[in-house]
């Protein structure tokens, strides 16, 4: 069985080991975790991700930013991306989950179950839209 | 009738002598008698019938006829005129010789008298001698006829001037021709000149020689007709006058011909010497002009004579002034094809150089076959009529500027016919265009305001009549808006010798915007002393309204504390959640359904208990920034507390190859601080300069006594605790690192801000220092300096306030 990629990008370095050390545990994830939001795009390159998990708030260079450069890459511009942020307003978040700028957002903190079913139901999204983009692409 | 050979009938009866010679033909000295015979009065009669004679000879006793009856019977065979010789027998019987002539015989010869040879002589003599009267009769009869059918008027008058014949003409200067005879020939000749006529007839009887002459003559009707009359004489046998003969012919008609043709020349001549006006004559021969005559009027003109005109033929067309040239020639031209062009008028150039107009007009003549022989030009000076055109067409023009230059209104008033001109500018001075007023005077009656309408009036009376020196007046017309305005109208008369006006013209200005601000103006005055007084119940307004804004002003200050501590809570929940949501994972990763321990069990233990003590760390700060604070204030030395702190940092220093240099003045007194709480601040300024100073630096630590300069002050753009001019101490941390980047340099003192990697700090670091230096009525200023690095600069009061 393929292993879905997922590319972390955060500048908490614990908070990455251990998520990518919990979703390595699945069996159905790869990771690759980094804590410089600079280097985000040369890895997704690099990595080929299926998902993006994005921190929101880095010094260096913010989560949207980090998003709409992913979003203007000829190739990875397809890719889902999930917004992890500490910052949400109590009213951004609906049930543990709402959106920023048409993307997925998941508030800190979230549960590793709770993780992994939002990755999963953007991956199924993503999948239904690449399909339908098929049948419309062989009319 | 032939006399070189005379036809005679001889009317014999029985042979005679005569009939020899007859047949001979020797007739002595007439040989141009041819001689017919006739033996009886039938054989004459027949003979008369073929022949024609010139003169019939005959015997009274013939075998058919006899005595005085064979004259009869021959004057009616023969043609009248032709004479008829009767022989009567010898013996002076003169009653039978009358008889004879009674009978018809044009002459009678004795029988016994004709000796043959003679006979032709005597018949000839007779012969020539009536032929003479018969010529003289004829001539008489031609002359009569003559004089009754001439119209000149024939008269003969004998030497004493009395009337012997006039002949029917005279029929048109007296009514009875036929009672003429006899009287006095001079005496309806016009008194004036009878006495020379008079003597003109003497002289004519005396010298024998007419004359001519004139005289008027008066008719019965009192009409005097002009004759004129030439005498000639008729002289009896001696040579001396006996009659003359006068031929007179009314010339009444041709006198006052001449006479008329005499005055109009004279008129002519008189008008040509009182005018200025000019004629000139173009002759013309096949087309082309062939010369000119000037009339004499051109030299008050031109200033040329007519002779100058001669001899120059040219003259006339270098006097046209050049541009007028065209012109002229195509008048010419027109004419010298026979038309009739208009008249021309056009400038000349005098002789003394001086410029003239002139109207030329041309008139051609025509000869009986409609040829142009010449044309004829009349020329007039209109100099003066031109320059006054011409000054009344620039005045014009002049006055058209003015009106459309001008602001003002203009109007032009005949007062006679109540005609008004109104400029435009007038009209459109009450909203009115060109055509929406009449030139009336009515319009402006129609116009005026009602309560002006009196005053205005009787000002325009009493300028007409000379009351009012000038007339100026203001009124108000109504404008097309229908609101009122206010103008000034100006104008001066022209009045007759008697003073009365005929026409006056001026000037509306409007006034109505001056008049506003003239009001505006009155009504500010009074307002004024009102509003002096509003002015000070405004200005305490004021000041209360002020004293408000300050306690508002606080109660915000207020406020933003409380957001200080809103913006807090949203760090801390930032802070807290990373930490949190680490531990978390490491929950997840050790509650993992495997049950079997990996190798990473030690590594998830460490995240944990480091994210557990981070989040301790950021809540204690966090208690500590927004807790009431309670500082324990003493006078302390600060040179000292510095020294303390920078041992406490050595360690730190060391390891980042960070020296430190410290310039502490000794003046610097006690200052009234909680020491705990300033060592805080200096701790967090120096960690904050090793970090900024990642590959190693200088940390300079200067402290002074010094009185507050605001503008020094102020550079951190915060309010100043102090009074211009307060002591103050101040203590001074600088780095060497590469600075503050400007565009975060106004957040740097807010809660949770912070440019370090996770874990080095909380973000808290400056705004506690902020919190503390604030609680001791101090002032933390930050700003990069201009040779790299930042400086920190904290201001103490050096006198100890009651903390709030």
């Amino acid at each position: 069985m393929k292993q879905t990629r997922i590319l972390i990008v955060d500048d908490e370095a614990g908070l990455t080991r251990l998520l990518k050390l919990n979703l390595e545990e699945t069996g159905k994830y790869a990771v690759e975790a980094i804590n410089d939001s600079r280097k985000a795009l040369a890895a997704a390159e690099r990595f080929k991700p299926d998902l993006v998990l994005l921190d929101v708030m880095m010094p260096s260079m913010d989560g949207g930013e980090a998003a709409v450069r992913l979003k203007d890459h000829p190739v990875l511009h397809s890719v889902p991306v999930i917004f992890l942020t500490a910052a949400a307003k109590p009213d951004e978040v609906k049930e543990g989950g709402g959106q920023i700028g048409g993307c997925a957002m998941i508030a800190k903190p979230v549960d590793l179950p709770q993780l992994i079913q939002r990755i999963e139901e953007e991956l199924s999204k993503h999948a239904r839209a690449t399909a339908a983009a098929g049948v419309e692409g062989h009319r | 009738m032939n006399p070189s050979s005379a036809q005679i009938l001889m009317v014999w009866g029985k042979a005679s002598p005569a009939d020899s010679c007859i047949r001979s033909g020797d007739y002595g000295a007439v040989p141009s008698i041819q001689f017919h015979v006739a033996r009886s009065f039938a054989e004459a009669r027949e003979k008369l019938s073929g022949t024609t004679f010139d003169a019939i000879c005959t015997r009274l006793e013939l075998p058919d006829s006899h005595g005085f009856e064979t004259l009869e019977r021959l004057r009616s065979a023969t043609r009248s005129g032709v004479p008829i010789l009767a022989m009567v027998p010898e013996g002076d019987d003169s009653r039978t010789r009358l008889e004879a002539l009674a009978a018809g015989a044009t002459e009678c010869i004795p029988e016994t008298d004709t000796p043959e040879g003679r006979l032709a002589t005597v018949i000839h003599h007779i012969l020539e001698k009536w032929r003479a009267e018969e010529r003289l009769r004829e001539r008489e009869a031609f002359l009569w006829l003559l004089s009754e059918n001439v119209t000149d008027m024939i008269a003969v008058i004998d030497r004493d001037g009395r009337r012997l014949y006039n002949n029917p003409s005279y029929a048109r200067l007296v009514s009875n021709v036929g009672e003429l005879r006899g009287t006095d020939s001079f005496v309806e000749i016009h008194p004036v000149d009878r006495e020379r006529i008079q003597r003109v007839f003497r002289d004519t009887v005396r010298s024998g020689i007419g004359q001519r002459a004139e005289y008027r003559f008066v008719t019965v009707a009192g009409e005097i007709r002009y004759v004129e009359s030439q005498g000639s004489v008729i002289r009896d046998p001696e040579g001396q006058t006996s009659k003359v003969v006068v031929i007179s012919r009314d010339i009444t008609e041709r006198k006052l011909a001449e006479q008329a043709l005499r005055e109009s020349e004279q008129r002519y001549k008189r008008l040509l010497e009182s005018t200025t006006d000019y004629l000139f004559t173009v002759a013309v021969q096949n087309g082309q002009a062939t010369g000119t005559t000037h009339g004499q009027g051109c030299v008050a003109l031109t200033g040329y004579s007519p002779e100058s005109f001669s001899a120059d033929p040219y003259l006339w067309y270098r006097m046209i002034h050049p541009a007028d040239r065209p012109a002229v020639e195509a008048q010419v031209a027109s004419i010298l094809r026979g038309e009739f062009p208009p008249t021309l008028e056009h400038r000349i150039v005098r002789k003394d150089g001086r410029q003239a107009w002139i109207r030329n007009t041309v008139v051609p003549h025509f000869d009986d076959h409609g040829r142009l022989v010449s044309y004829d030009g009349v020329v007039s000076d209109i100099t003066a009529r031109k320059e006054a055109e011409q000054a009344t067409a620039e005045s014009q023009e002049r006055l058209d500027l003015v009106m459309r230059g001008s602001s003002d209104g203009i109007w032009d008033w005949n007062v006679a016919t109540n005609e008004v001109y109104f400029s435009p500018r007038w009209k459109s001075m009450l909203g009115y265009g060109e055509d929406e007023i009449e030139n009336k005077f009515s319009e402006w009656e129609r116009l005026v305001h009602p309560e002006d309408r009196e005053q205005a009036l009787s000002t325009i009376r009493g300028y007409f009549e000379g009351r009012l020196p000038t007339y100026e007046l203001e009124h108000r017309l109504r404008h097309k808006d229908g609101t009122y305005r206010y103008i000034l109208a100006r104008g001066i008369a022209q009045r007759d010798a008697q003073g009365r006006p005929l026409r006056m013209a001026g000037s509306h200005v409007d006034l109505t915007e001056r008049k506003l601000v003239e009001e505006r103006l009155r009504q500010a005055k009074a307002g004024l002393e009102l509003s002096e007084e509003a002015l000070r119940k405004a200005l305490a307004e004021l000041m209360a309204s002020h004293e408000e804004l300050r306690a508002t002003q606080l109660k915000l200050i207020q406020a933003a504390r409380h957001e200080v501590i809103g913006t807090l809570a949203s760090g801390v929940a930032h802070e807290v959640k990373n930490p949190l949501q680490t531990i978390l994972m490491g929950l997840a990763y050790l509650d993992r359904p495997t049950g079997s321990p990996g190798n990473s069990q030690g590594l998830v233990i460490t995240e944990m208990r480091e994210a557990i003590q981070r989040a301790d760390s950021i809540i204690r700060d966090l208690l500590q920034l927004s807790a009431p604070p309670r500082l324990i204030i003493r006078a302390d030395d600060l040179n000292d507390l510095i020294r303390r702190s920078i041992r406490l940092m050595n360690h730190h220093l060391n390891q980042h190859r960070v020296l430190v240099e410290t310039d502490l003045s000794d003046e610097v007194p006690p200052v009234p601080i909680d020491p705990g709480k300033i060592q805080q601040v200096f701790l967090n300024l120096f960690m904050n300069a090793i970090h900024a100073m990642a590959e190693g630096g200088f940390l300079r630590i200067r402290t002074r006594k010094t009185r507050w300069n605001p503008v020094e002050g102020t550079a951190s753009g915060t309010d100043s605790p102090f009074e211009a001019g307060e002591e103050v101490v101040v203590a001074e941390v600088e780095d060497t690192g590469p600075g503050i980047p400007e565009a975060i340099l106004p957040r740097i003192f807010d809660p949770f801000f912070t440019t370090k990697p996770v874990g080095v700090g909380t973000g808290l670091g400056l705004s506690v220092a902020r919190r503390i230096i604030d609680l001791h009525h101090g002032l933390i200023t930050i700003i990069n300096r201009a040779d790299g690095g930042v400086k920190a600069s904290l201001w103490f009061k050096v006198t100890a306030k009651t903390p709030t």
